[in-house]
């Protein structure tokens, strides 16, 4: 085997060194994206448990309400709790400092006269935390900084730090430098601890905590320290140990984690068909070779080991390089997602370098390598089939393959219609179901290419004619008469444009549906934030901050928004409280189910929610089920009176009644105030006022309409880039698809062009027929991609992203995209076809004569 | 020669015997005697309330000092007081209070209010070796103990600063409730107060108190000036007060939480 391989593969792979060079490179690609985009993930899934970890110290179970926070007298009840050592309450807060070179600082506050046997934050050279306690607590500007935040900002006991909290830039005084371990450490050194009460001043908690740590007796288990807990505080609590915790922020992450994993195996599976398109013209390029090695004895199982054989040595060299690439661009994709994961889930998670996981580093050169050999086993499988004596037979070849055709047509259709046929049954709604639905319909496109492209071809003939004469006819004709080499070709065009298709069309069809839903939602004329990013909402406002708004002249309605997420089933909705019939009095939502008029009675007041639509469908509820949720106040039953079109979060959204949350969640706090602005009155103007009379007080984020839809696009955007860079990878691997199949095919046609001079054409009209049949196969290739991105494009936005989501949205085509590709495509095929056009009219009359 | 060695042997027994016991009966009057200084030291500075002006400077080792003033008052004796301290001064302190409610058979309960955020934060009990506040006192040293909870031994008389005292050695009987093992006490004899202790660690010397500027104030002898010293350390801790009146009659509220709250 060896044998074989020395004296055959590696020369023949020398032999096309060009080819099998841009083959690689969609192996190196496929594995780096995939490599970059596992390891950018586990790097943030992995700081993210780091932070939780080193914070939580001796911790062995947190108390926590979800993002409404636990009121003060639920510390007593823990601690009144059998078996439970020490009680402490912690707030948490990442801010940022004036300083950009400083960066964000996430703030612990503590109860400084607490027991403090919970952690471990010694001063640096000293036992105690700060050399005069009193003047820390009675000081809210009081701050401990870690040793590594402080020598990197050169910063020493007395120094000023400017934060930017809710009661706007505030100078804050180090007090006290911890020695850079234990908790020290965590968020990447850059950490700062603070007295609990004054961050609950600063931060806007009011009177609540987000979270109790708890330390037990000796010998009490956790297992039988929750319940103890729970009985003490009632239900509406979660008591988990430290790391459980983290999940939570983790499955926030997750859709958002499994869409960039189906990114990254579709870069895998394009890499996979140009390695199947590069060995199937190899095994019709090198067909006679075969039929001379099976002649001399050569088994047919020794003949598929020798393709696998260098396939395998292509996904090996190129999984190496992938990997090593991926981790090239690992970090940048790092720090880019740990961005579009603040901006779209709120979440700050501090990475400063990539981690490169053993497992996903072996992973994705398992991926590599399988690719590389699933996508040269068919065709190896096809080169052991060969028969020694046909195979000398070149014509015959192609005959044969009509039969193959056939055998190919019936297996795709029964494929798409085996596809089609699970969208009918009752697991149709599942996931997995839809993964299976998915593959199915690229499989039957994959197994019809042939079909289709002949189809094409043939159409073509004419209007080549019509067009370009003689050598538009030749070139037509060319690809009828070889489908093996065309069906190739076209297959991996077609296969890396429909994924083009497929992100631009979710793309496409995402942000018109968003946008006309933020034409709707987006209803108020000013919006005042607490928080300056309206996903991570640090700070919030007092309630009585909404009476003094009132007072602004040219103010005629404020409404007081807060946003909370919650723990329903296995997710994590969005739960949305405002003064409802003020809501409703500024506009309608738009509804899946159940009507406008029904939704003042039935929420005002009462356990009556408004869920999205989306959520409906990931929790199969309609008008009229029932929901029961957790809430500080204990277990409550809610109605659903409505189902309303909404894309504010992937997992879900409730809306409710204020006066009904503020009286379960015992949180009056406010996120966002909405105004509404009064006749003859400019919004600008009023945002000044505004801004004026808070300039002092705290910090306001005042946004008219037109900023909030800018904001909102601009978080849309920064999701979506993500989406682009997709694109952006699809383009570049159906581009290296493209000038391999087209190189391959045209330096196998050595032969036929070859006769062609021999007959007494020009090698300007050669060189044209050639660029011509090019060009159609790019046109081909093209338009099978459109078809099968459309179809793919459609299912993905519907019922696929209805499992996958919960949301359906309308189908919209993206026909920017389209009108790019066509011309594009057309173009590169003409360009790739110059240099090894050229290459073969320079081979003399006798040498290509000669060429097999 | 037999009988006679019997005779040697019984009178020696005899003697040692008796020699025990009078060692014995000397120790434990000894203890009497110490304990009986101890409550007369105790019965000379009992009253029922107490308030005076306080000023501390804390020394630190490399000569740092922090100053802090306040306002005193105390009501109750003997493990059953209640204090309310309120800084005065320096400005980033003015408006605390620290209110502290002690029980004979329970830790103390203790609350800080800061008038900066307005809020006022229950004191956890603290491990009885950290210090208090940054000062060289630690919670164990602040903390009311009852006179009668140690063992004690009087070693004696010594001259200290001139005057006459009683030495006396003192052990904290619930030896897993102190970190102390065992502190040395000097008793002026004239005005039978307490004017210094050392506090031991494990068998070493760890730190020192003096009192001094002993004044009578309505009839009892009070200091002006106490001074900690951590010899480990090397920093110390002094307190002057003024003003100090005893007695007093304080509004029913004064020592609640009502009244921690007014920062004024």
């Amino acid at each position: 085997m060896i044998l074989l391989m020395r004296q055959i593969s590696i020369p023949e792979m020398r032999r096309h060194l060009l080819r099998n060079f841009l083959t690689l490179l969609g192996i190196v690609l496929g594995v780096a994206i995939f490599c970059a985009i596992r390891s950018a993930n586990s790097s943030l899934r992995a700081a993210l448990r780091d932070t939780i970890d080193q914070i939580a110290g001796k911790a062995v179970l947190q108390v926590t309400a979800g993002q409404a926070g636990l009121p003060e007298p639920a510390l007593d009840a823990v601690r009144a709790a059998a078996g439970v050592q020490a009680a402490v309450p912690i707030i948490e807060a990442v801010v940022r400092t004036t300083d950009a070179a400083q960066g964000n600082i996430l703030i612990l506050g503590i109860d400084m006269a607490g027991d403090r046997s919970m952690r471990d934050y010694r001063l640096q050279g000293d036992d105690e935390v700060v050399a005069d306690p009193l003047v820390f607590l009675a000081q809210p500007d009081s701050l401990i900084v870690s040793g590594d935040f402080a020598s990197r900002n050169k910063l020493t006991e007395g120094d000023s730090i400017h934060l930017i909290t809710a009661l706007g830039t505030k100078s804050f005084t180090v007090r006290g430098i911890m020695a850079p371990r234990g908790m020290a450490r965590a968020f990447g050194g850059n950490l700062g601890v603070m007295d609990i009460y004054s961050a609950q001043f600063v931060f806007g908690r009011g009177r609540s905590f987000d979270r109790i740590d708890v330390a037990l007796q000796e010998g009490l288990g956790i297992d039988d320290a929750i319940p103890r807990i729970q009985e003490k505080l009632g239900p509406g609590y979660r008591i988990e140990p430290p790391l459980r915790r983290g999940k939570q922020t983790e499955s926030l992450m997750e859709a958002f984690s499994h869409g960039l994993f189906l990114s990254s195996a579709m870069a895998l599976l394009v890499g996979i068909f140009l390695i199947f398109n590069a060995f199937s013209v190899s095994v019709t390029q090198r067909r006679s070779q075969i039929g001379i090695l099976r002649a001399l004895g050569v088994t047919r199982a020794q003949i598929q080991a020798l393709f696998l054989g260098e396939s395998l040595l292509l996904g090996v060299v190129g999984s190496l390089l992938g990997i090593g690439a991926g981790i090239l661009i690992g970090r940048g994709m790092m720090l880019f997602m740990a961005t579009v994961v603040e901006q779209t889930y709120g979440v700050r998670v501090f990475v400063d370098r990539l981690r490169i996981d053993p497992f996903w580093t072996a992973l994705s050169f398992a991926a590599g390598t399988a690719a590389s050999l699933m996508g040269a086993y068919l065709p190896a499988q096809a080169a052991a089939r060969v028969d020694p004596a046909l195979a000398l037979q070149k014509g015959k070849f192609q005959i044969l393959f009509l039969g193959e055709n056939r055998r190919r047509r019936l297996a795709g259709v029964l494929i798409l219609l085996f596809g089609l046929g699970i969208g009918f049954t009752p697991a149709a709604r599942t996931l997995q179901a839809q993964l299976t639905v998915f593959g199915a319909l690229f499989a039957s496109l994959v197994l019809l290419v042939p079909t289709f492209s002949h189809w094409i071809a043939g159409w073509l003939r004419q209007p080549m004619g019509w067009l370009f004469g003689m050598e538009g006819r030749l070139a037509t004709d060319s690809l009828v008469q070889a489908p093996r080499r065309t069906s190739s070709t076209v297959g991996a065009l077609m296969f890396s444009l429909s994924f083009v298709l497929i992100m631009a069309t979710f793309s496409a069809s995402v942000k018109t549906s968003m946008m006309k839903w933020v034409d709707f939602a987006i209803n108020s004329d000013l919006f005042v934030a607490a928080s300056e990013s309206l996903t991570s909402r640090n700070f919030q406002f007092p309630a009585e901050m909404a009476d003094e708004l009132k007072k602004v002249p040219g103010v005629r309605q404020v409404d007081s928004l807060r946003l909370i997420i919650i723990d329903y089933q296995t997710g994590a909705p969005l739960l949305v409280s405002i003064e409802i019939d003020q809501y409703l009095r500024r506009g309608q939502p738009l509804m899946e189910e159940g009507r406008v008029d029904d939704l003042l009675s039935g929420m005002r007041g009462k356990n009556g929610v408004l869920i999205s639509n989306n959520l409906a469908r990931l929790h199969a509820l309609k008008k009229g089920s029932r929901m029961v949720l957790d809430t500080p106040t204990g277990r409550h039953e809610f109605e659903v009176v409505g189902v309303q079109v909404d894309y504010s979060s992937d997992s879900g959204s409730l809306l409710i009644d204020r006066e009904v949350y503020k009286k379960l969640w015992n949180d009056d706090r406010v996120d966002t105030f909405d105004l509404m602005v009064e006749k003859g009155y400019s919004p600008d103007a009023v945002k000044r006022e505004i801004q004026r009379r808070f300039a002092d007080k705290r910090n306001v984020f005042v946004l008219t309409n037109l900023d909030m839809r800018q904001e909102l696009l601009r978080v849309a955007n920064q999701f979506f880039a993500l989406q682009y860079v997709q694109i952006v990878v699809a383009v570049v691997v159906a581009v290296l698809g493209i000038i391999n199949s087209l190189m391959v095919s045209i330096t196998e046609r050595k032969r036929e062009i070859g006769i062609l001079r021999s007959l007494g054409g020009e090698r300007r009209q050669v060189r044209k027929a050639i660029t011509l049949e090019a060009v159609c196969m790019g046109l081909v290739g093209v338009l099978l991609g459109i078809v099968g991105g459309t179809v793919m494009g459609y299912y993905s936005v519907g019922p696929f992203g209805a499992a996958f989501n919960g949301w359906v949205f309308p189908y919209r085509f993206p026909l920017e995209m389209a009108l790019v590709l066509i011309p594009a495509v057309v173009l590169v095929s003409w360009l790739a076809a110059l240099y090894p056009a050229s290459l073969a009219l320079k081979t003399s009359l006798v040498d290509a004569l000669a060429y097999e | 020669m037999l009988s006679h060695m019997n005779n040697l042997v019984s009178r020696s027994t005899a003697f040692l015997c008796v020699f025990a016991f009078w060692c014995l009966a000397l120790g434990a009057a000894g203890a009497d005697r110490a304990l009986e200084i101890m409550r007369e030291v105790e019965r000379r500075q009992l009253t029922d309330s107490q308030s005076n002006d306080g000023a501390i400077e804390v020394v630190d080792s490399k000569g740092k000092v922090l100053n802090k003033s306040w306002r005193f008052t105390r009501e109750g004796n003997r493990g059953r007081s209640k204090v309310l301290i309120r800084f005065t001064g320096p400005p980033e302190v003015r408006g605390v209070g620290l209110l502290t409610l002690n029980s004979p058979d329970k830790p103390a309960e203790q609350w800080l209010y800061t008038p900066a955020i307005q809020r006022d934060r229950r004191v956890a009990p603290q491990e009885k070796s950290q210090r208090f506040m940054g000062t060289d006192f630690t919670h164990e040293d602040i903390e009311e103990r009852s006179i009668e909870n140690y063992d004690y031994a009087l070693l004696g008389e010594e001259n200290l600063a001139g005057q006459p005292a009683h030495k006396i050695r003192a052990v904290y009987k619930d030896r897993g409730a102190t970190q102390y093992s065992q502190l040395y006490l000097w008793v002026r004899k004239d005005i039978v107060a307490t004017t210094h202790v050392e506090f031991y660690v494990e068998g070493k010397l760890r730190k020192t108190m003096r009192w001094n500027d002993w004044k009578q104030i309505q009839g009892i002898w009070t200091p002006h000036v106490v001074e900690m010293k951590d010899l480990a350390r090397g920093s110390t801790t002094r307190i002057r007060v003024s003003e100090v009146k005893y007695n007093l009659r304080f509004e029913p509220d004064w020592f609640s939480l009502r009244n921690l709250r007014r920062s004024d």
